[in-house]
């Protein structure tokens, strides 16, 4: 591709902010000797704030705005997290808790009697993350939970999970069960980790939110990666910002576990998890 | 926050703060819907459901964004939930639009400013262009352009994976602009809209490969 290729294909992404450094200084340089590309960047600025400009007319009528209002009066007052199925920017305490009750957040890769696998840790390494492609994974499973969105597929329906993504993702998404009375199946999503197409499932522990996320593993998947033993299982995880994320492995997927519960709570329900068959 | 306050006082602080971004949200409500009538539904549908979970805002946060964000998944629900019906959620989605250079002429005329009359026609023929993308493309523009979301907030409010995000987003702007363009020409504020067309594939890796290879054409000096 040529450079002025490039810019034409690439100028809305500039503006947006999403470009990789090493495009944006290959783009910058080109721009500086090209004029047709400078007003070719300006003109997606230019018709930017065209678009914005002309949704600025509307208007809703004072109808719509006397409706809202008496819906408004009308709603029942809401009880204190009566759906747990969140919404947009519910947070559920990541930053800012702290303590024993602050959400758990680490990876665990670990091998039990229920998911059946072996521990694929070949090279672990005590010093924690190291830049490789895992750290981001992680850190976007802790953010689909912090920053959970609305479920794709609702709570009386998890034997509809598996066909619901069938196609959507590039795996066959069985979700994650436990034999646990206190564990809910709430609902799922389909999320992005790393870039990767991805299942965010969601539970109801005890009351509690803990979201699972299910995700091709990555080649190095024992990058940074953190053992600790529980009962006959051996544990692996990263450490997040303080917290533990236990992941599970079966096959070729990684179930990663985050969720408002202490770090004890957490490793014990990833412990007790099976995937359903 | 506090959990205490008075249940009045409670419905009237959302009021005056939710309310006053009213008419923002029916815009984007109605770039999404496309009906009016619609757009009213899915504006005070997603307030009752922001009222309902109002506690879970941060307050000193943007509240706009917030609520637009709500809109947009009450919507996507919806449509979600319809497309499933019909079950052709990526079907022949592609917006017949040649991948071309526009050309440089077009393009400088509509960086003068124009008057209040040709920028209402102008306005009037975005948003017409917009209506005309398919529920998929045109979110995503709305996401983006209007909600200034960034591209991972698209990929998982929409669903789809962030490259997606990209292609679609470069495809839903492309033929907004060549509907601007094609409408200034129409209103003689731009004399040449012919745009010369280019068959070669424009992928970021393949760009970047180019480049480390030293392969790349005009730019390098």
């Amino acid at each position: 591709m040529s450079d002025c290729r490039f810019v034409d294909r690439y100028a809305g992404t500039l503006l947006d902010g999403e470009l990789d450094p090493a495009s944006i200084i290959a783009m910058e340089r080109h721009l500086d000797v090209c004029a047709p590309c400078q007003e070719r960047v300006a003109f997606e600025r230019r018709s930017r704030s065209m678009f914005r400009e002309s949704m600025s007319d509307v208007r809703a009528s004072d109808a719509l705005r006397a409706r809202i209002s008496s819906a408004i009066a009308a709603a029942p007052m809401p009880a204190p997290e009566s759906d747990m199925r969140g919404l947009t920017s519910a947070r559920f305490g990541f930053i800012g808790y702290g303590g024993a009750a602050a959400v758990a957040a680490a990876m665990l890769l670990f091998a039990g009697n229920n998911f059946g696998g072996a521990v694929t840790a070949a090279s672990v390494t005590s010093d924690g993350m190291n830049g490789g492609p895992v750290r981001p994974m992680i850190e976007d499973v802790v953010r689909l939970h912090s920053n959970a969105l609305p479920a794709d597929v609702s709570a009386d329906s998890v034997q509809q999970v598996p066909a619901f993504f069938r196609g959507r993702v590039a795996f066959p998404v069985r979700p994650a069960m436990f034999d646990r009375r206190d564990v809910q199946f709430v609902g799922a999503r389909y999320a992005n980790v790393a870039a990767q197409g991805a299942v965010a499932l969601y539970y109801d522990v005890g009351g509690q939110r803990v979201t699972v996320v299910v995700y091709e593993a990555p080649a190095d998947a024992s990058e940074g990666v953190r053992r600790v033993r529980r009962g006959r299982h051996e544990m692996l995880y990263h450490d997040v910002h303080g917290h533990a994320v236990p992941v599970l492995s079966q096959g070729d997927l990684q179930y990663a576990f985050t969720g408002d519960l202490n770090r004890d709570e957490l490793l014990r329900l990833a412990s007790d998890a099976h995937v359903s068959p | 926050m506090s959990f205490f306050r008075s249940e009045a006082k409670r419905k009237s602080e959302f009021e005056r703060d939710a309310m006053q971004h009213l008419d923002a949200l029916y815009a984007t409500a109605l770039r999404l819907t496309r009906r009016p009538s619609d757009a009213e539904d899915l504006v005070q549908d997603s307030l009752l459901k922001a009222f309902r979970f109002y506690d879970r805002f941060e307050a000193g946060t943007n509240l706009k964004a917030w609520l637009l964000k709500i809109v947009t998944n009450t919507f996507i629900t919806r449509y979600r939930r319809g497309v499933l019906e019909k079950g052709t959620l990526e079907g022949a989605s592609a917006i017949p639009i040649g991948d071309g250079l526009m050309s440089r002429e077009a393009m400088r005329g509509l960086l003068d400013p124009v008057d209040d009359a040709q920028r209402g026609l102008l306005a009037g023929e975005i948003q017409a262009a917009l209506d005309e993308l398919s529920d998929e493309h045109r979110m995503i523009v709305v996401l983006a352009d209007v909600e200034e979301l960034s591209y991972k907030e698209i990929a998982d409010i929409v669903g789809v994976p962030i490259g997606t995000v990209m292609s679609r987003l470069h495809r839903a702007r492309k033929s907004l602009q060549v509907r601007l363009i094609a409408q200034a020409e129409a209103m003689g504020i731009v004399s040449d809209s012919t745009y010369a067309h280019v068959s070669e594939p424009a992928s970021l890796d393949a760009y970047r490969r180019a480049r480390a290879s030293g392969q790349t054409g005009e730019g390098r000096r």
